[in-house]
């Protein structure tokens, strides 16, 4: 710690290497809070089960910086988000006029660090489309999301990783009157994906929904991370999450729901299944809730265990091999969550991911359907 | 160490005379007759201790170990609670008996409120001036039932072989079970409350049920003679050996005064194969006024080690009181087909904080536990549940079941469920299900227009929340808990 030669040196370094049009006022002003944060370390809660070590050494190497969404960071930004702000190569920065109804999802996709800023104006609807490179040895992405009065907003986010990839995603979002944020994830292999959902529930009546699956397989470490706070009355919230493991694969899924006093008639559910395949796996869960006001309806449960062996019974009395039986149950299980996403399109989009990463021998199109 | 092979009486006396010398010539200042440590922390202040109770060698080198890692540590932050920061250099660490002029010298001396919930409560009015600490007329076993009582207990105990005694006196009485087993659960450095408590604990029980023993009666500190002056950093160590049965009860429902703020207490159970302990609390310091000026922080370490088979270790606590409470009576199930149970009822009102829950550990195989947590938050209380259920890579066909309900009286208070599950084995199966809700106003209209007024309404509803884990409750336990509950509820609701 008191060394004389900063561990963060090489940051300021790789800035310095930085084409000249790409060190703006704010990216260098990003890079003072990267210096005096650094990376999370696992000592702090959120990060308890997520070592970055192997990613403080990397720094971003020359490419084709463009201009990204400037503004003043949020008040409890951490290191990650002053590097990210500090490395972003490009991003998205929209504005959805009031009332707009767009078909066509934004894509949220590309190479290299990635800042985005998302503007859904009043009673606009909109789909986001996120998916990291899958051969990233370290991107993050991170979202800045503001949905105006009755706006409503469907993001799929997929990582579907090669076994080396390190990627991070951070969404923040803003929810204002009535507001609708619907989103779905599937995490699929990566050597360390971890994924932040934060939410703000600012105005009365807005309402988040989380489906998410995540396998964890190979060495791999899935991380998901999400927060909801309520901070006015008639809000609800929704998670519904699968986790798998199999091989030595890690899993974490952390859920918060925080109701700010005066959040009366909140109504939030949290529901975590896990599945653990293989003897060394591991799945780590909790969900947390932080309760200040009285007339609300929180529940949350999670649970672990195995397959349905009744199921399993009767599955093979009509004759399905074992193994076979046992793939089309896991499949059943992890869909679960998916089945219920409202855009046919991102529906089949994240159910074909699936079948395919787990079952790539059974027929698609009949699971998909 | 060279003195170590044998610890006769005359040794020890001999060893002691030398450490008091010692600490003398390390430059210790006050007399030693005198009846308190003066305020701050060091080597010489634990060697004082370890003098004064004229402990063997090898416990005063285990209570500077125990110091010198709590020099290294930190105080932990991650709880849900705020409070002053504790300066331990302001705390004496080791008070004989209070002195006689400080106490109140009648009942009529002390705080009427106080006096007012000892009469709910129907305490007789002996027992009020022990709780209130009154200075008493006439010599303690002349005055108190209890005290008789108490000796008549320890005859049938002796009988059956149990040993049940301070652990003060068990360290002079049987120094090899408390050398071995003493920090075999909580080892000294195991976290900085329980090694400030391994430094410098005053007192405790001890209990020992030999082989195959059922203990004929349930222990209770409460007959437990000089219980009342155990001081704030309580030890407690309970071994049931292969087969044996014990239930043992902690504190009392009667509120406690204490001048002590900061209370750490160390708890280790031992359950050998077969052996099952049953370990129930009723906790109610002084919480503080509405304002959350004085009361107790409550810093406890409770842990229980499931070592042999098919042994069971059932916690049932009922926390209403102190200012600060934080606490986590933990199972480790070690043994195969082991059994570890958490039944908790907590209250915070007014400025009361709890941050409180359980850690199960399975290790053995097919290991099984139980968390039903129940919390309760009125006024402007602050309730966290905070468990860890960890199933390790060989504790095939493991199985837990989690329930924590919260009830919240009042929009300025907060409930909180913090619940970790760590799982490393494909075969386990958990639940865990948390709800959170008030007392429905239907509930209460129903009540009322039976003709029953809101606050016995409340207490009642409250009651059947709690019902689960009264009934785990030794009887008498439970009916007093049930009356504790409706009385620090008081003023919650209208």
């Amino acid at each position: 710690m008191g060394s004389m030669n900063s561990p963060l040196q090489h940051y300021a370094d790789a800035f310095e290497r930085l084409p000249e049009a790409a060190r703006t006022t704010h990216r260098r002003e990003a890079l003072q809070r990267l210096l005096a944060l650094g990376l999370p370390t696992p000592d702090l809660e959120d990060w308890k089960y997520t070592d970055l070590a192997a990613l403080r050494e990397l720094t971003p190497g020359p490419s084709d910086y463009r201009t990204i969404p400037e503004g003043a960071p949020p008040a409890d930004a951490d290191g990650l988000d002053a590097f990210n702000a500090t490395f972003a190569v490009d991003g998205l920065d929209v504005e959805i006029a009031a009332k707009a109804d767009l078909a066509e999802p934004l894509l949220a996709t590309g190479t290299g660090h990635r800042r985005h800023r998302i503007r859904v104006g009043r009673h606009a609807r909109a789909l986001l489309r996120i998916e990291l490179d899958p051969d990233a040895e370290f991107q993050t992405a991170f979202f800045d999301v503001d949905l105006a009065e009755g706006a409503s907003l469907q993001v799929l986010r997929t990582q579907d990783a090669t076994p080396d990839a390190q990627l991070i995603t951070r969404i923040r979002a803003r929810l204002g009157r009535d507001a609708k944020l619907d989103v779905s994830t599937v995490d699929l292999g990566g050597k360390l994906g971890r994924h932040d959902l934060n939410v703000d529930l600012a105005e009365p009546g807005a309402e988040v929904r989380l489906r998410g699956l995540f396998v964890a397989s190979g060495s791999g470490l899935i991380d998901n991370h999400t927060r909801f706070d309520h901070r006015a009355p008639h809000g609800t919230s929704r998670e519904l999450v699968r986790g798998l493991a199999h091989d030595s694969g890690r899993g974490v899924f952390n859920g918060r729901i925080v109701v700010h006093p005066g959040a009366q008639k909140t109504d939030s559910e949290q529901r975590i299944a896990n599945l653990i395949l293989s003897p060394k796996a591991e799945i780590n869960a909790k969900p947390e809730l932080e309760i200040y006001a009285d007339d609300v309806k929180c529940a949350h449960g999670a649970t672990f265990g195995q397959l349905d062996l009744t199921a399993l019974f009767y599955l093979r009395s009509r004759g399905l091999p074992e193994a076979e039986a046992r793939a089309l149950l896991t499949l059943a299980f992890a869909m679960e969550p998916l089945r219920q996403i409202p855009n046919a399109a991102f529906r089949n989009e994240a159910l074909k991911r699936v079948a395919t990463h787990l079952r790539s021998d059974l027929d698609e199109a009949a699971l998909v359907s | 160490m060279a003195a170590t092979e044998q610890t006769t009486p005359e040794n020890v006396r001999d060893l002691v005379t030398r450490r008091v010398a010692q600490a003398y010539s390390a430059g210790f200042v006050t007399d030693v007759e005198s009846e308190t440590v003066p305020p701050g922390h060091s080597e010489d202040v634990v060697r004082m201790i370890s003098a004064r109770k004229q402990e063997p060698e090898w416990l005063l080198e285990w209570r500077l170990k125990a110091y010198r890692r709590w020099l290294k540590m930190t105080e932990p932050k991650w709880a849900h609670v705020d409070y002053k920061p504790v300066d331990y250099q302001s705390i004496s660490y080791f008070s004989a008996p209070k002195s006689m002029k400080d106490r109140p010298k009648s009942l009529d001396e002390v705080d009427p409120k106080l006096l007012e919930t000892y009469k709910k409560l129907g305490i007789p009015l002996k027992e009020q001036e022990m709780l209130a600490g009154v200075v008493p007329q006439v010599a303690v076993d002349v005055v108190f039932d209890s005290v008789s009582v108490g000796t008549t207990f320890r005859k049938k105990l002796a009988e059956a072989g149990v040993i049940f005694c301070s652990i003060s006196e068990a360290v002079h009485s049987h120094p090899d079970l408390v050398k071995k087993y003493l920090g075999s659960v909580v080892p000294f450095g195991d976290n900085y409350f329980a090694a400030l408590n391994s430094a410098v604990f005053s007192d405790g029980s001890f209990v020992f049920i030999p082989k195959g023993v059922r203990c004929p009666m349930e222990l209770s500190t409460y007959f437990r003679i000089n219980e009342r002056n155990t001081g704030q950093f309580e030890r407690t160590l309970i071994v049931a050996e292969e087969r044996s049965h014990v239930s043992y009860l902690e504190g009392c429902t009667a509120p406690q005064r204490d001048e002590n703020q900061l209370h750490a207490a160390v708890v280790e159970l031992v359950a050998l194969d077969d052996a099952q302990i049953k370990y129930s609390t009723v906790q109610n310091w002084y919480p503080g006024d509405e304002n959350g000026v004085g009361g107790i922080y409550n810093f406890v370490t409770k842990r229980g080690d499931c070592r042999g088979p098919r042994s069971k270790i059932s916690w049932t606590q009922v926390e209403t009181g102190s200012a600060i409470t934080w606490k986590y009576p933990s199972c480790i199930l070690r043994g195969d087909d082991s059994v570890g149970e958490f039944y908790s009822v907590a209250l915070t009102h007014h400025r009361q904080q709890a941050d409180t829950g359980t850690k199960m550990i399975h290790v053995g195989k097919r290991t099984r536990s139980t968390i039903v947590s129940k919390g309760i938050a009125a006024g402007h209380g602050q309730q966290s549940y905070r468990g860890l259920v960890r199933v390790l890579p060989l504790a095939e066909g493991a199985r837990n079941h989690t329930q924590c309900d919260s009830l919240l009286i009042g929009d300025q208070c907060g409930a909180h469920t913090f619940p970790y599950t760590e799982i490393r084995n494909p075969s386990a199966i958990l639940e865990h299900e948390a709800t959170t809700s008030k007392i429905g106003e239907d509930q209460l209209f129903y009540c009322r227009s039976r003709g029953i007024p809101e606050e016995d309404a409340v207490s009642m509803i409250v009651n059947g929340f709690c019902k689960q884990v009264f009934k785990e409750l030794p009887m008498e336990f439970a009916v007093e808990a049930q009356k504790l509950l409706a009385v620090s509820l008081e003023g919650a609701v209208g």
